[in-house]
């Protein structure tokens, strides 16, 4: 009987550190940190560092999507890092939950990210990325978490939105920052996709948070006024697609190591439409 | 079709089936983070009780700076009220449709549990919700029959967990912890506070106003305020 209660305290004691170094408890009362904060300070950025538009020479390119890493390890990131390397691949984004919020994972994120001038990567803020005061490792790393980039073919422009709902809402002053965007810059676009690394709709029954119903309200009556492809998300670590209208809202399996299904999306563009593909990091070398 | 619900109810001869019919009526202001500001909400509620069952409808008109539909949820409920093992016990099922944009609409059906004692209450319950372009909106975007228009969220839970503190024969204070109120469900991950204070002004008539904290991200562990409401209201039954 000893033997087992002091089994069972050191089971517990193990399960306790290990969620401790991994869960930051101190975000269910006082966060360090604010949505609408945290937009002022990308919107800073956002004025000194102009948005990026990435030229291709082809008419098809294709894009590697990816979330939930949640570094530590970096088995399936290295894997995904060098398949995104290749040629074939304009760009890499990371739609939150890359790191623990530690500094430390944010330095093996920042090691182990490619050269952005040899591939360009993106980055979304997860909640994951923001405990343990997270944020104030990524905006010097990183900088903004609310930006947009474009894609620029011989012919057609793209328009690529990150948003930032590490906080379960996109807060005031991030949605009319969305809302002007998409008012007077979407149609000088072919096709938009939005990466928010919370996922909106709810087709199991799981403990993750999604936005409350009244910002999921506006957020797709904007997005089907202003005809937006694909709302890419991970969040719930597995993967489900919402047909709605003219959106496709994607949730991605997790990156994250030691899960059976880890994966990424190929998001390929052609003339005449935008494909997803789900592909398991298993396949990789 | 809810105007000819509201005609069917407001025609029945009412008073010759229902032993007691209520109105309830109240009116709300708040702020959030999708409201632009303040905005404000209106509610008529009717409902009437007829031996062990009760039904209720209304609806709910809403001004904001954002462009939502002024008439924004409907709602219809049926209750039974019942004992099991010599508790008192309600069960609720319920339609709620909200036209949230002017293309698009979501329903919820679903049904509650309920029990109440002087000092605490407690519901518990399953929704089902739809999201759903209308009609019209079918036709502006021009969607073929290939395109899906809908996206449903097949099970949800519902739970309030109130206490009540009496501090006179006519007052008594609430504290909630829910996710739904009259005309709204959020996710179970979405809990919102309530503090309210209710007053029989007398055997007619009840007043009552709730102060309500809603915040955004709490399994998320990354607590962020959503938004507050004020609501003054009155029960009054008719007869």
């Amino acid at each position: 009987m000893a033997n087992q209660l002091k089994t069972g305290f050191l089971f517990a004691m193990f399960m306790l550190q290990s969620c401790t170094y991994t869960l930051d408890f101190s975000g269910f009362f006082f966060p360090d940190d604010l949505v609408d904060a945290r937009f002022v300070q990308s919107n800073d950025w956002n004025q000194s560092h102009p948005f990026k538009t990435i030229n291709v020479s082809s008419e098809n390119y294709q894009l590697l999507v990816a979330a939930d890493s949640h570094l530590g390890g970096t088995k399936n990131l290295d894997k995904l890092i060098k398949e995104a390397i290749k040629p074939e691949n304009t760009a890499l984004i990371l739609v939150g939950d890359n790191v623990t919020g530690h500094k430390e994972d944010y330095d093996t994120l920042k090691t182990h990210l490619p050269d952005f001038n040899l591939k360009p990567w993106f980055l979304a803020v997860g909640n994951h990325d923001l405990y343990f005061e997270g944020w104030k490792t990524f905006y010097p790393y990183f900088g903004t978490s609310t930006y947009y980039f474009s894609i620029q073919t011989p012919t057609q422009k793209d328009l690529y939105i990150v948003l930032d709902s590490g906080s379960g809402t996109l807060g005031a002053k991030q949605l009319a920052w969305l809302q002007n965007v998409l008012v007077t810059q979407r149609t000088a676009y072919r096709n938009c996709v939005v990466f928010s690394h919370v996922n909106f709709f709810r087709n199991r029954h799981t403990g993750s948070t999604n936005p409350l119903v009244d910002e999921l309200y506006v957020l797709m009556d904007l997005f089907a006024k202003n005809r937006i492809n694909m709302v890419i998300s991970g969040h719930d670590h597995v993967r489900s697609i919402n047909e709605f209208g003219n959106t496709t809202y994607i949730t991605m399996d997790a990156l994250l190591d030691g899960f059976s299904r880890a994966g990424y999306l190929k998001l390929k563009t052609t003339p005449l439409k935008m494909e997803y593909e789900f592909n398991e990091v298993k396949a990789l070398n | 079709m809810t105007g000819t619900l509201l005609f069917l109810i407001l025609s029945f001869p009412a008073n010759t089936l229902f032993s007691q019919i209520w109105l309830n009526g109240y009116t709300e202001t708040g702020t959030n983070n999708v409201s632009e500001g303040f905005y404000e909400g209106v509610s008529g509620q009717v409902s009437a009780k007829f031996h062990n069952f009760k039904v209720q409808t209304g609806g709910l008109f809403y001004f904001s700076n954002a462009n939502n539909p002024v008439f924004s949820a409907y709602k219809l409920q049926l209750e039974n009220i019942f004992s099991a093992f010599k508790i008192p016990l309600t069960i609720t099922a319920f339609y709620l449709w909200k036209p949230f944009s002017d293309d698009l609409n979501e329903t919820n059906v679903g049904a509650l549990l309920s029990y109440e004692s002087k000092h605490f209450g407690c519901e518990l319950g399953l929704n089902t919700r739809f999201y759903y372009f209308n009609q019209q909106a079918i036709l502006k975007y021009g969607f073929t029959s290939s395109t899906s228009t809908s996206i449903w969220e097949p099970v949800n839970a519902m739970y309030r967990v109130s206490y009540y503190l009496p501090v006179s024969p006519k007052t008594e204070f609430e504290a909630s912890i829910t996710n739904f109120d009259f005309f709204q469900i959020e996710q179970e991950t979405n809990p919102q506070i309530r503090l309210g204070c209710n007053y029989k002004l007398n055997e007619k008539m009840l007043l009552y106003g709730n102060l309500g904290y809603l915040e955004a991200g709490l399994l998320n562990m990354r607590v962020n305020t959503f938004g507050v409401f004020l609501r003054a209201g009155v029960v009054w039954q008719i007869n």
